[in-house]
């Protein structure tokens, strides 16, 4: 018994010395340090200014009209419907910009202007506003003409145009001189908006 | 002999149960010891991604804290200089943008404006922030949202204010009760997914300051604005589908003139789209309204920080939209926070979760005045839920509000959870809407279109709680016996620590003629 009870001594005071040592060193607060390898800074380049954008520096774009003369402008224009405001008239006011644009309604959607005359004309420019704003899209169009407003003719078949911001926003569609005094636009589908959308419709005469 | 054998032996069992207790005192105390280091977040697990701003972005000094007009000083994005931010000890770039405390409606859409700082990092585990804010004298610090129970620890000698979180999130450090120059702190989680400019369809856009005037998105296309990055243009994209716009930079509009009226630069606009994402990005100082869609089906808006300050400056607006999730986000606008309205179709099975406001000016969650824009037939505004929203502050008009100025029908919407933090409806020109619920069928002369008025049925309020600021009063009213608002359930209401149990309790102003089955638990 005696015996039992020292070996129970010491046994009790290896085990709470052990105890005690972990208690005081064995256990480690979390590091409240943050490891320097785990902090990343982003850097930024040296600027002293705000510059374009590498990837949004465009080539300019020259303008190269059709030969002759723009007879569309400011002629009596009508459409066979139109979105919201976006009239038949904004299209032949020589002003590309903000809502000086014509919209239609259900495809297809007509855009036809009258010459006032038989007149000979080699090409017609269908021009949206050029800010990149508006973004590329595509367009449908075909082109009709008539000497009457009543019967018309094919001109020009239905074809996908491209229009792009980086090109300009425009499409010219030029043919062999022909006399018409109605040049009707027949626009059947636009991948950037619900119905045909022209800015300009311009008519070229030498 | 015998006796002192004895005493020898008691004491040797006194011993042993002296070391047993100290045995079983010191077991505790280890176990104890273990637990409070286990619930210790180790910063060895911590990791931090910290942003250098542009260098090209100018030193705010004193004269541009100053509130001014918009024409009567430089409105552009500065480079902070009165607020340090360091997250565990290092310094997190801070960025001073436009915010606008007056309350009242400028006509010449010149309102004074003013300036807060703002910063943001990615982190792991633990950060411990540290603001110095060198010209205010720190009576009171609030970190919202409040639900998260940050206690600051304050030392008022050095202006400076100390606190940690573990949780990445939208946070904001309000000094002496004042809106003015709180500090709004985006602390994102670490970034995954990270496109590759070598990535088809990706426009990268890495740090700096960048002009980009316009970035229409086709097809397919992802917008990847890297953290570190300001860009100053705009990001839309009409009929197009799957497309994208990520990253932690900012869209800065300060460069445009204020809209005026006739020239808004929409920072992110998306018309007749389908299937959307916009994530994380942060947008500052537009020159009209934010986020908008028209006509868009299928969106995420997830985590999108927005600060605007000019007159029109709504924050996120969805037109005539179907199936979006709006979720994550931080918006603090001058005009409506999120808006739901009908322009051209009807909007149905939207849900806004989990979304920070501050609404400096008019409504937190508007839905209206404009429920049928576009005259059509039977227009329906159906399946909107806003659930889990703070709203830090609200100055002008109501908290929550469905203003049918049209003659279309709005049903089964739900607002749940919806704590305010500061209620102060009412304030400036918002006096005559200084309600906290708005369920209300009018004809308005500047916003509503149809010549005949609508319908409210089966609205659902669970759960409303102001924390501070005013008891303001709410109103439930039809137009008249044929327009009614129907079937409305309010339950949950705690406005200043009273638990609403009736309408007169609540200060509900109801319209006994054009309401019915309205219940209030």
């Amino acid at each position: 018994m005696k015996t039992i009870k020292k070996v129970l001594i010491a046994l009790l005071l290896v085990a709470n010395l052990a105890l005690l040592a972990y208690y005081m060193v064995g256990i480690k607060d979390a590091p409240q340090v943050i490891n320097a390898e785990n902090v990343t800074i982003i850097e930024a380049p040296d600027q002293k200014e705000s510059e374009i954008h590498p990837d949004f520096i465009k080539e300019e774009f020259v303008l190269i009209l059709p030969e002759g003369e723009n007879i569309a402008l400011g002629k009596k224009i009508k459409d066979n419907g139109f979105t919201d405001v976006y009239g038949a008239n904004r299209a032949n006011d020589g002003n590309v910009d903000g809502s000086s644009y014509w919209e239609g309604k259900d495809y297809p959607n007509t855009l036809t202007i009258d010459l006032e005359s038989a007149t000979k004309i080699h090409a017609i420019r269908v021009a949206l506003n050029p800010m990149s704003i508006w973004s590329k899209r595509t367009q449908t169009i075909a082109v009709n003409i008539s000497l009457d407003g009543e019967n018309f003719t094919d001109l020009v078949g239905a074809k996908e145009y491209t229009f792009d911001p980086d090109t300009g926003n425009q499409v010219q569609i030029p043919f062999d001189e022909v006399e018409a005094r109605f040049v009707q636009l027949v626009v059947t589908d636009n991948s950037g908006a619900g119905g045909g959308q022209i800015a300009e419709f311009e008519i070229y005469s030498k | 002999m015998e006796s002192k054998k004895r005493l020898f032996s008691i004491v040797e069992w006194f011993v042993i149960l002296l070391l047993i207790v100290f045995l079983f005192l010191l077991a505790i105390k280890t176990r104890d010891k273990l637990s409070a280091v286990k619930d210790m977040v180790s910063m060895e697990e911590s990791k931090l991604v910290l942003y250098q701003g542009p260098k090209s972005l100018r030193d705010a000094t004193k004269e541009d804290l100053k509130a001014a007009k918009e024409k009567d000083r430089d409105f552009s994005l500065l480079h902070c200089t009165d607020t340090i931010v360091k997250v565990n000890g290092y310094d997190s770039y801070v960025y001073d943008t436009n915010v606008n405390h007056s309350r009242t409606w400028a006509t010449d859409y010149m309102p004074v404006q003013s300036r807060t700082p703002i910063t943001y990092f990615d982190f792991q585990g633990q950060a411990n922030i540290e603001v110095t804010v060198e010209d205010i004298e720190l009576a009171s610090v609030k970190i919202s949202p409040q639900s998260i129970e940050l206690e600051p620890l304050i030392d008022r000698d050095n202006n400076k204010v100390s606190f940690t979180i573990t949780e990445p999130g939208n946070y904001t450090v309000t000094f002496n009760d004042s809106p003015a120059r709180a500090l709004h702190i985006f602390a994102n989680p670490l970034e995954t997914n990270v496109p590759s400019p070598e990535d088809e369809g990706v426009v990268f856009i890495g740090p700096g300051e960048w002009n980009i005037e316009s970035i229409m998105l086709e097809d397919n296309q992802t917008l990847y604005i890297s953290g570190g990055a300001v860009i100053h243009g705009v990001v839309n994209a009409d009929h197009a589908k799957n497309v994208k716009v990520l990253g932690r930079g900012i869209i800065d509009g300060s460069g445009y003139k204020t809209w005026g009226g006739s020239s808004a630069h929409i920072p992110l606009k998306f018309d007749n789209c389908n299937n959307v994402e916009l994530r994380d990005v942060i947008v500052l100082n537009p020159n009209a309204w934010v986020l908008n869609s028209l006509s868009t089906k299928n969106e995420i808006i997830d985590g999108v920080r927005i600060i605007s300050s000019r007159p029109n400056g709504d924050g996120i607006t969805l037109q005539s939209c179907e199936n979006v999730t709006v979720e994550n986000c931080f918006v603090r606008s001058w005009d409506d926070s999120l808006v739901v309205k009908n322009y051209v179709g009807d909007s149905k099975n939207i849900i806004f979760k989990n979304n920070q406001l501050w609404t400096d000016f008019a409504q937190s969650m508007e839905i209206g005045f404009e429920t049928n824009k576009g005259n059509k037939k039977e227009a329906i505004i159906s399946d909107i839920t806003f659930e889990d929203i703070i709203v830090l502050n609200n100055f002008h008009k109501p908290v929550i509000s469905l203003h049918n100025g049209d003659d279309a029908l709005i049903k089964d919407i739900v607002f749940k959870n919806i704590t305010v933090e500061n209620a102060q409806m009412g304030s400036g020109d918002g006096d005559v809407m200084p309600y906290l619920i708005d369920l209300y069928i009018t004809e308005n002369p500047n916003w509503s279109t149809s010549k005949d008025r609508g319908q409210i049925r089966n609205v659902l309020i669970d759960g409303v709680t102001v924390l501070a600021g005013k008891f303001a009063p709410s109103r439930i009213e039809g137009y008249d016996e044929a327009h009614t608002v129907e079937d409305v359930t309010i339950r949950n209401v705690e406005i200043l620590g009273d638990k609403i149990r009736s309408f007169e309790q609540g200060k509900f102003q109801i319209d006994t003629e054009s309401t019915k089955n309205l219940v209030i638990e």
